[in-house]
């Protein structure tokens, strides 16, 4: 998967996508680069491990199921790796989950939404835009959502299994407000060509199988282009380091909407979108 | 009107914003915002509750699930005109389920179900018009006599405790949906050793998961069996169906290739149709007693938007002749039970099956 990314800084007018934040006040090497009393010390390679935790608002509409908004809260937790050097930024997310428990209008029933996911991301700085690097990297997704609703009998599982190529823009802003800098990132992704194991392929999820027992293997597959598919990502983060000028570890705060939508066949849709208050860490490794 | 209010939304808020440049990045700090405010604008809308939305629903869902309109002759269009203008909006919600499940009752159908808090719609018909045909008090009382093994869900006895009947064994199976396990067939086909054979009752067997059909049924065969052709719906159009041959494959553990006798009556239902049927494409097994009730669809549900869930069969089942098994298996040796039988402690069925067992022992 292949994403473009684009990270740009205002506020100092000079480039650091990664840990200007960190800085009580701004120098640069003789590459550019920013350098303090403390950065200068750190490996030009610098390894974090990355864990995201936080609770989440969801809404589902699966018109498989039903034709009725499902809403609930739910938790986000993810694990992940990131690499940051000058040249470029990788991460891993190697293990991403989100549960929500929704219920529709009526209450009556409750819908059990496990989605858990793995994930990499190239970026690389490729061009300047006034005051505003623009960085270009490459993505890919490996997604699970699937809806438990016990009580619809053998209709109670339905699931998609997708992977996908995102482009994705990424902005960071440093405002001074209040006396002091306020770091921000603002970043946006969309999906634009995937492929899908939808399950059931139609009907019940549990179907009579060949061989006279119970099967669940009843999929559909299909390509996902924007004809038929849409997903779009936006976050705004506020970031920070630990406290104290010289620790390397920081953290962001964040605000994520992420909302896809599968037009299946037989004019049966899916439809989720979720609101995910997220606190990340990043703790250095090398 | 959703896309609409967001841009009044974004307005608001940038022009409370101070000047330029600040305002400039303030676009891109709420443009998160827009994205939130336009989440239901990207999706279809919730539905409504009211009565026409849940006929709709309802009837809709039906078309484009329900298995057996052709097999039944049903014309769901005609329903639909005779049915859809006896929909008032102010009507009741228990109005309203009387005369759905009138519309549903039309598909004599025992899998089509419409479930409120209040009521529960159901076509019951397929064995309230036919004969009991089981009594659980004569088999405990007369042929089991506390003697019986309890192995899962399975009741075992060795039936050569009674006067006049040789060594063979009874099981009787009360649902499908209690799960057994190869352990407990271990123990069902192990008591078979130098007995007569096996009687396998499932009357009153309502159904559950054909998984456990399928057990069963892998123990009384030696060689992989086509028991017949499933048809599973993969679209909105009536005949939008999918066939699938199925075969049985032989337990790779005990198994009893001898003589079966197979007890059903009307109450034996769903996936105790399709056991029957893949029975009886046994050459050892012989079927006694009544018809099973049917129930050859496996359903499929629907949230409704008022709380109701409505469930209907999604899929067809015929035998390896083609005949449909949504009316009932039908036995190989028919036989009711008699009034003066029950009143005396006798099961006719079963006794027809021990007579049957006592001929291939003699």
């Amino acid at each position: 998967m292949i994403a473009f990314v684009l990270i740009a800084r205002s506020g100092s007018g000079q480039s650091d996508p990664s840990l200007g934040f960190l800085c009580p006040s701004f120098s640069y090497n003789e590459r550019g680069h920013l350098k303090t009393s403390y950065i200068g010390e750190l490996p030009d390679r610098m390894v974090y491990l990355k864990i995201d935790q936080g609770f989440s608002m969801g809404r589902l509409l699966d018109q498989r199921m039903s034709n009725l908004h499902y809403t609930g809260p739910g938790g986000v937790l993810a694990f992940g790796r990131q690499v940051r050097t000058d040249r470029y930024i990788n991460q891993w997310t190697f293990a991403g989950f989100r549960f929500q428990q929704s219920r529709p209008r009526h209450k009556g029933t409750q819908v059990i939404q496990p989605v858990g996911g793995l994930g990499f991301s190239h970026l690389r700085p490729f061009r300047q835009f006034g005051p505003f690097p623009v960085w270009v990297g490459l993505q890919t997704d490996l997604l699970a959502n699937v809806r438990v609703a016990p009580s619809l009998g053998n209709s109670f599982l339905y699931a998609d299994l997708t992977a996908e190529f995102q482009p994705l823009a990424r902005l960071s802003a440093v405002p001074h407000l209040f006396g002091r800098d306020w770091h921000f990132d603002l970043s946006l992704s969309a999906g634009l060509i995937g492929y899908a194991l939808r399950l059931p392929e139609y009907g019940s999820s549990f179907q009579l199988g060949s061989d006279g027992g119970v099967t669940l293997l009843t999929t559909e597959s299909m390509m996902l282009h924007p004809g038929n598919y849409a997903r779009l990502t936006g976050g705004l983060f506020f970031k920070d380091s630990f406290g104290g000028r010289y620790n390397p570890n920081w953290f962001r705060i964040g605000y994520i909407w992420d909302y896809y939508r599968i037009h299946g066949r037989h004019g049966l849709s899916m439809f989720d979108a979720s609101h995910q208050f997220v606190l990340e860490l990043y703790f250095l490794m090398n | 009107m959703y896309l609409h209010m967001c841009c009044e939304k974004i307005n608001t808020i940038v022009n409370a914003l101070p000047p330029a440049p600040r305002r400039g990045l303030a676009h891109w700090l709420i443009l998160p915002l827009l994205l939130i405010s336009c989440e239901k604008a990207l999706m279809e809308p919730d539905a409504a509750s009211d009565p026409e939305t849940v006929f709709e629903e309802i009837w809709t869902f039906a078309d484009r699930h329900y298995s057996f309109f052709e097999e039944k002759n049903v014309d769901w269009d005609a329903l639909y005109d005779t049915y859809r203008p006896r929909v008032d909006p102010g009507m009741s919600p228990v109005a309203l389920f009387d005369l759905c499940a009138e519309m549903l009752y039309e598909l004599r159908d025992g899998h089509v179900n419409l479930l409120s808090s209040f009521d529960r719609s159901r076509y019951w018909q397929w064995y309230l018009d036919e004969p009991e045909n089981f009594y659980y008090a004569v088999i405990e009382r007369h042929y089991m006599q506390n003697r019986q093994r309890l192995a899962g869900p399975l009741q075992i006895v060795n039936l050569g405790h009674l006067e006049g009947v040789g060594d063979m064994i009874y099981a009787y199976y009360g649902s499908f949906a209690q799960t057994i396990g190869e352990s407990h067939l271990d123990l069902l086909i192990g008591s078979l050793s130098g007995t007569a054979g096996l009687i396998l009752d499932v009357r009153n067997n309502g159904g559950g998961s054909p998984e456990n059909a399928r057990r069963l049924v892998s123990r009384f065969t030696a060689e992989k069996v086509f028991v017949g052709t499933n048809y599973r719906k993969t679209g909105p159009g009536h005949n939008d169906f999918q066939a699938e041959e199925v075969f049985i494959e032989p337990h790779n553990g005990l198994v009893h290739t001898g003589p079966v006798i197979v007890l059903t009556n009307r109450k034996s239902y769903s996936a105790t149709t399709y056991f029957a049927q893949f029975m009886k494409a046994l050459d050892n097994v012989t079927l006694v007693g009544d018809a099973t009730g049917g129930g050859g669809g496996i359903p499929a549900f629907r949230d409704l938007p008022n709380g109701w869930l409505l469930r209907v069969s999604s899929s067809r089942f015929t035998g390896p002749g083609g005949q449909s098994i949504e009316p009932g298996v039908e036995p190989h040796v028919r036989v009711s039970m008699s009034e003066e039988g029950i009143l005396e402690g006798r099961d006719d069925i079963l006794e027809k099956a021990i007579e049957l067992l006592s001929g291939n022992n003699s």
